[in-house]
């Protein structure tokens, strides 16, 4: 819809699509002209209103157009408009709008000015050594982020918009020449697809760019923190920024990446090396162990060392459960603790963990409810768990699972599921990247950065592995 | 896609999976033959498994194309679909004797308690999973399972070094060659692995010294069955022939066992965990068969079919793993070794199109 010339039936067409007591109309002078400036009173910079736009204006004498008007105001962010929708759009986003009568385009000027949380250190990725800095929930800010890194012209940023009511902003991030043409396109497409109502969160958007609707492994990367982000796109990776999210998705996602943490290229090759190991016996550790104890102690007796047998014998002893029970619901309590102590407030969760985690644990086992192993292979599983914090969620269903079979089935029942699992990874790709890259498929260059960790200077810049544009790009077949 | 696989990914799937099914029954097999020559025995096996390789590897230098599109070239549409039938067939009953023999073994060395009917079940439905991906998948499986074939091995082997006593096979050839050549024939039904790579024919990308690295890999894999084979009986000697499941024993008289308990079970596990894949293998095979004869599009019916064909005939078979084995060594030689050497050997002859030279040797 196009705008009237009179201001008249614009502030009035304006005040019954934006009825909200939070938009402000501010009649102005401009020469010889009546105006309007209309904002969102608690999203802009009311001073720079003031200063760039209000004060020029009463500044202009005369007969004044189009061009002494765009002229005379000051402010840097400024765009000229004939549609009325762009118009509202503009000011619901929070930029003020200026009409001027007999005009028949509006302007409108960037002068948003939001409260802001400030840049500070990621909780889910926090360092010893490295930068601090973690992306916040404002979108200009995570961008100049970016921008302070990467000081180069081949740096693209694409604004797309998701949601019909939340209208949230949506940003594209890659290199040019790095970046696989098809792979922006395929994301840019994936994006303009969605069709919610509000996009309130990255988490939102991350379901659409799976490729897989129902998988149980990620299938989007996400990091909070620039470095990290920076070292992601210049592998060839598109990064989606999200207006309100400090989590910045990136594609294609690789499981190698959750097990490499910002810390490791931050310290020498060797203590990477063993980080990295240690995460991943972790992880076997945590998925595995659970299932494996409960199918030793029903089927396979004979897998545990006599010593240990015996100190088993003796802590089951009286135990009303079965293993698989005792295990299972073990399991859920930890299950539940977790949970409480996240959502609860930070002070009243460290009382829930010491509740839930020394009174109940100690009072169960005294009381003969559960065994002193189980308690301990729980609470062993649950810590190693979040050595990988990011694959958690995928890690904890699988250890379920896995212990349902176990359990019921016994340990060559598990190691099938394994095998079932294995081959449910392998075969998983996500724009054209197998997931389980850089070792199924074997991808020699890149196992440098695997978990046995080169040393920087030796470490392929570009993942192999990561379909890529420009030179050096490989055909599917190699993988 | 015809070239599903690297080069690489063919030698490790050998490294990987043809090994692990000859860890079980069969050195008792050969061992109540030919006793302490039964490593000889063992040897003649994989000789004839060399002579069929070398020739699919010729074959597999001098064409771009697949087993299946040659077979169409050479005899046309009708006799292939007829030969990969037989194919089907041959891969059905291969795969008959490893799973049952696998069952028994996980029945009764691995579970402590009776197990239930449907504790090898999930084996099933995995293998059927497996029978649905690409070729592609087994490839990305081999890059990561050799490193569990080849430690779980050394490790057991590494173990059993100080319990066997290697002059246990002097003097060497103290059994007949009537009886060594026979011991050979009763092995044969667990080789025949050249058919597998006859299957990848024009599947993998190939540069100078492949052919060389892919015969490496083919013979390394059936080194490792040659050395067990040997340690086996320095270890058990006289008694070899008795100990039908004797991974579990191989490495139990270990000092460190002693004093730590039965931690070589992992590497234990670790080969059973791979065992999954090579037990799936010729069912894998049979499914690709019949979907080259009937169309890709009902690759789920015929993963499910096969894998439940032979899961059901496994069960009916359950008691009757000693005549299964008698089927397999006795008269089952020749069918496996037509299948499994004759016809890889005559491969070379198929009609071939001239490959095309490849420029870059990188």
């Amino acid at each position: 819809m196009k705008l009237f010339t009179d201001l008249t039936k614009n502030v009035e067409f304006l005040k019954k699509e934006l009825p909200s007591s939070d938009v402000n109309f501010r009649s102005i002078k401009a020469g010889d002209k009546d105006g309007c400036i209309i904002f969102v009173k608690d999203m802009t910079d009311v001073k720079g209103v003031g200063n760039l736009i209000i004060t020029p204006l009463h500044e202009l004498k005369g007969e004044v157009s189009d061009k002494t008007v765009s002229d005379a105001l000051y402010s840097p962010e400024k765009k000229q408009t004939n549609d009325m929708n762009a118009l509202i759009s503009e000011i619901v986003n929070g930029n003020t709008a200026l009409i001027i009568d007999g005009f028949s385009t509006a302007f409108s000027f960037g002068l948003k000015n939001f409260e802001k949380r400030p840049i500070s250190e990621p909780p889910t990725s926090a360092v010893i050594k490295g930068p601090r800095e973690g992306f916040v929930e404002s979108l200009p800010v995570n961008i100049s982020l970016m921008r302070r890194r990467l000081k180069t012209s081949d740096l693209i940023f694409e604004n797309l918009e998701v949601g019909k009511f939340s209208k949230t902003q949506v940003s594209l991030c890659y290199i040019k020449n790095l970046a696989d043409k098809t792979l922006v396109e395929s994301v840019k497409r994936k994006i303009q697809n969605i069709n919610i109502e509000a996009a309130l969160d990255s988490s939102y958007i991350s379901k659409y760019l799976g490729e897989h609707k129902a998988s149980l492994f990620k299938q989007v990367g996400n990091t909070e923190k620039p470095d990290i982000l920076t070292a992601k796109i210049l592998e060839g990776r598109v990064a989606v920024f999200v207006d309100g999210s400090p989590i910045v998705l990136t594609v294609p996602y690789r499981l190698m990446e959750d097990f490499q943490s910002p810390s490791d290229y931050y310290s020498s090759a060797y203590s990477a090396t063993f980080s990295r190991l240690l995460r991943l016996i972790s992880v076997m550790i945590s998925i595995l162990v659970p299932a494996f104890y409960v199918a030793a102690e029903l089927f396979h007796l004979q897998l545990i060392p006599l010593s240990f047998l015996i100190t088993i014998v003796n802590g089951i002893k009286g135990i009303p459960l079965s293993p698989s029970y005792e295990m299972f619901f073990t399991l859920l309590i930890f299950e539940i603790l977790n949970e409480t102590s996240v959502r609860m407030p930070k002070y009243v969760g460290m009382v829930v963990s010491i509740v839930g985690g020394l009174v109940l644990g100690e009072t169960a086992v005294n009381a003969g409810i559960i065994s002193a192993p189980t308690l301990m292979i729980v609470a062993l599983s649950g810590i190693c768990l979040y050595t990988v914090p990011e694959l958690e969620q995928s890690f904890s269903n699988l250890r379920l699972i896995f212990l349902i079979i176990g359990g019921s089935l016994g340990g060559y029942a598990l190691l099938a599921a394994c095998a079932g699992t294995f081959i449910y990874l392998v075969s998983f790709e996500n724009y054209s990247t197998p997931l389980m890259a850089p070792y199924a498929p074997l991808v020699k260059e890149d196992l440098k950065d695997g978990f046995i960790k080169n040393d920087l200077v030796d470490v392929h810049v570009k993942p192999l592995s990561l379909k890529r544009g420009g030179k050096g790009k490989i055909d599917k077949g190699e993988l | 896609m015809n070239r599903q696989l690297k080069t690489r990914q063919v030698c490790l799937f050998a490294v990987a999976f043809l090994p692990v099914t000859k860890f079980f029954l069969l050195p008792s097999v050969l061992a109540s033959e030919c006793g302490r020559d039964m490593w000889i025995a063992c040897l003649l096996d994989v000789l004839a498994d060399a002579a069929a390789v070398i020739s699919v590897l010729i074959l597999n230098s001098l064409t771009d194309k697949t087993f299946f599109e040659l077979l169409e070239i050479t005899f046309g549409k009708t006799i292939k679909n007829l030969l990969l039938f037989l194919y089907f067939i041959y891969f059905f009953v291969s795969a008959l004797l490893p799973i049952s023999e696998q069952r028994n073994y996980v029945d009764h060395t691995l579970y402590e308690t009776p197990p239930s009917f449907i504790t090898f079940l999930p084996f099933f439905i995995i293998s059927a999973y497996l029978g649905l991906k690409q070729l592609r998948v087994l490839g990305r499986a081999a890059d990561v399972m050799w490193i569990f074939t080849c430690t779980s091995t050394v490790f057991l082997f590494f173990l059993s070094l100080q319990s066997a006593d290697f002059f246990a096979i002097f003097p060497i050839g103290r059994q007949s060659a009537g009886k060594i050549v026979s011991a050979g024939m009763k092995g044969y039904g667990w080789f025949g692995d050249a058919v597998y790579l006859l299957f990848m024919v024009g599947r993998f990308d190939r540069k100078k010294n492949d052919g060389k690295k892919l015969f490496l890999s083919f013979i390394l894999a059936e080194f490792f069955v040659l050395l067990f084979v040997f340690m086996f009986y320095c270890i058990f000697t006289s008694i070899s022939w008795r100990q039908i499941f004797a991974l579990t024993e191989f490495s139990k008289y270990a000092t460190v066992i002693n004093n730590v308990g039965r931690f070589d079970y992992i590497a234990i596990l670790f080969i059973l965990f791979v065992g999954v894949f090579s037990l799936s293998l010729p069912l894998y095979f049979a499914v690709t068969v019949l979907c080259e004869i009937f169309g890709e599009n009902k690759r789920w019916i015929f993963s499910l079919a096969v894998n439940g064909g032979v899961m059901i005939l496994s069960y009916l078979l359950d008691e009757s793993l000693a005549s299964l084995k008698q089927i397999v060594t006795g008269y089952g030689f020749w069918f496996f070794f037509v299948f499994g050497n004759i016809l890889p050997i005559l491969s070379v002859f198929l009609k071939k199109e001239k490959r095309k030279i490849e420029k870059s040797f990188n």
